[in-house]
């Protein structure tokens, strides 16, 4: 009976642990957006700090969102023609594809593509920093490491990833016209008609405004992962993981809880 | 400066990590213009002490003065202002790899942004050339040896002519000559340019041959402090076991420290 008591205990000492660092690590994520937003008034003093992270998330993710845009193009064609071609309606490909893409397909899959490519490299950068006591050399040197290294990625990820998602966009409605004309013989001329009548602005803004959201909970999340780290390399893993992880999970979380408002 | 002469001022200080009691009650008065190392065995809390001293870590109770200015715990103006009054040596250089050479002596000052490019750069050369690295400015830190990093950091420490240099481990993992060249080093900084100086070491051939006033810390308090000369004399049993090996060293080679 004392041991399952125990046991009870120790799993609510447990649960309580990990509701208490989860409230921590998100409120300290809240400073430092915060703390990020207000440096952003000394932008054009580190526009060398700014403009080549724009440069690595923005025109270095450019090969590989290509890559994703046409290959979800194709498939998002494909799928949703062979359903549509049941009813004779192969021509209305142009507005789902391109609706999909602008709504949902084109934030969610950048998103993605940016954890992946920048926001790891994020928190292993400013997590190899921590471990061997780069970030505490900044401030000996009264360098206030949110400016230095955190405004420049949070300003780079909530300009570049709207711009990504644009070109994102673009590039799967493009692959989605090839597959219509190459497997339902749907003219280039009536597919990109039909994407003109249903596609609004609407629909990009609101991909855009999701992207914009996307890039906060990127950079945040990937940044405090790599200041918070301690210890060694295995901890600099650890945290970049983690950064991922967490990430993912937000954004799949934001995504709904956006689309879910805007449906109000 | 102070009026009392006194650069550092340590109250009372008192420091846990979760449940570790690291810092347990420490009072310490370094004296400005003079050389403190501060010795004690691994885990001791030396290094937790020293980045007390520059408020990269905040006191749980107790306090840290710097020229009677109190240290503050949060980020603030303040906190920025006193930090100027410093620079630091890490025990790993903590050096920007993604930086060389010159940009790291020059990165501080291009940050303040009160100085121009030309200003910048012949600085950036004068204190290279003091650490016996000129020319060496282009040079990325991962194509060069640890004394030499060790060497870069200091003339990034010097590049922002603070007025007190705090030093964690600097000849830890250098071979002896390296070693005795950053010892060298740095008591000619505390002779030639009249800084604060304060290290932090277990190496006691160092303290000795740098410091004017040597304290240990031990299990979170400070149990000695007193001259190179007191401190060898001491009776209490921790120093007495902590410089046993360097005092039968010293008596062998005939060179023993205390008069």
């Amino acid at each position: 009976m004392k041991k399952k008591t125990k046991k009870v205990d120790r799993f609510f000492v447990l649960l309580g642990q990990r509701l208490l660092d989860f409230f921590q690590s998100a409120g300290e994520m809240l400073l430092l957006l915060v703390e990020a937003i207000l440096w952003c008034k000394v932008v054009f003093r580190n526009l060398d700090k700014v403009l080549p992270q724009m440069g690595k998330i923005g025109a270095d993710s450019l090969p590989i969102a290509s890559l994703t845009a046409i290959f979800v193009g194709f498939v998002l064609a494909l799928q949703t023609g062979v359903a549509l071609q049941q009813f004779g309606q192969e021509e209305d490909l142009g507005a789902i594809v391109s609706i999909g893409m602008a709504r949902e397909l084109g934030p969610v899959l950048t998103a993605i593509l940016v954890i992946g490519r920048i926001g790891a490299a994020i928190t292993a950068e400013i997590a190899t920093m921590s471990v061997s006591e780069e970030i505490d050399a900044l401030r000996t040197l009264s360098i206030n490491p949110v400016r230095y290294l955190v405004m420049p990625r949070f300003l780079a990820c909530i300009t570049m990833l709207p711009i990504l998602v644009i070109y994102v966009d673009f590039i799967g409605t493009l692959g989605g016209a090839a597959v219509a004309k190459a497997y339902f013989k749907v003219p280039f001329l009536a597919y990109f008609d039909n994407v003109a009548d249903y596609l609004t602005f609407e629909d990009m803004a609101k991909g855009l405004v999701k992207s914009v959201v996307f890039g906060v909970i990127i950079s945040i999340v990937s940044c405090h992962k790599g200041l918070t780290t301690t210890g060694g390399p295995g901890e600099v893993g650890l945290a970049t993981t983690n950064s991922v992880v967490i990430s993912f999970v937000s954004v799949y979380v934001f995504n709904y809880f956006v689309t879910r408002l805007w449906l109000e | 400066m102070g009026t009392n002469g006194i650069a550092i001022d340590v109250r009372q200080l008192h420091k846990w990590f979760r449940n570790n009691h690291v810092l347990r009650g420490v009072d310490l008065k370094i004296p400005a213009g003079t050389a403190t190392a501060i010795v004690g065995g691994s885990g001791a809390g030396k290094s937790v002490l020293l980045k007390h001293m520059v408020g990269l870590l905040s006191p749980d109770s107790g306090n840290v003065y710097i020229f009677d200015q109190e240290m503050p715990n949060r980020y603030s103006r303040r906190l920025e202002e006193i930090r100027r009054r410093f620079a630091m040596v890490f025990q790993g250089s903590a050096l920007l790899n993604s930086l060389n050479v010159g940009e790291n002596v020059g990165l501080g000052l291009v940050e303040q942004g009160r100085l121009g490019r030309e200003e910048i750069d012949q600085i950036i050369r004068e204190k290279l050339a003091l650490v016996g690295l000129k020319g060496k400015e282009l040079e990325l830190p991962g194509e060069l040896s640890g004394g030499m990093r060790k060497r870069v950091a200091i003339a990034r420490a010097l590049a922002m002519d603070p007025e007190i240099i705090l030093f964690d481990e600097p000849t830890t993992g250098l071979d002896p000559i390296m070693a005795q060249n950053i010892d060298s080093l740095i008591a000619d900084l505390r002779d030639r340019l009249r800084k604060t100086v304060v290290i932090v070491t277990h190496d006691m051939d160092s303290a000795f041959e740098i410091a004017d006033l040597i304290c240990m810390i031990y299990e979170g308090k400070i149990v000695e402090q007193g001259s190179p000369e007191a401190f060898c004399r001491s009776t209490n049993p921790i120093v007495e076991q902590f410089i046993s090996r360097f005092k039968r060293h010293n008596g062998e080679r005939g060179q023993g420290v205390a008069p």
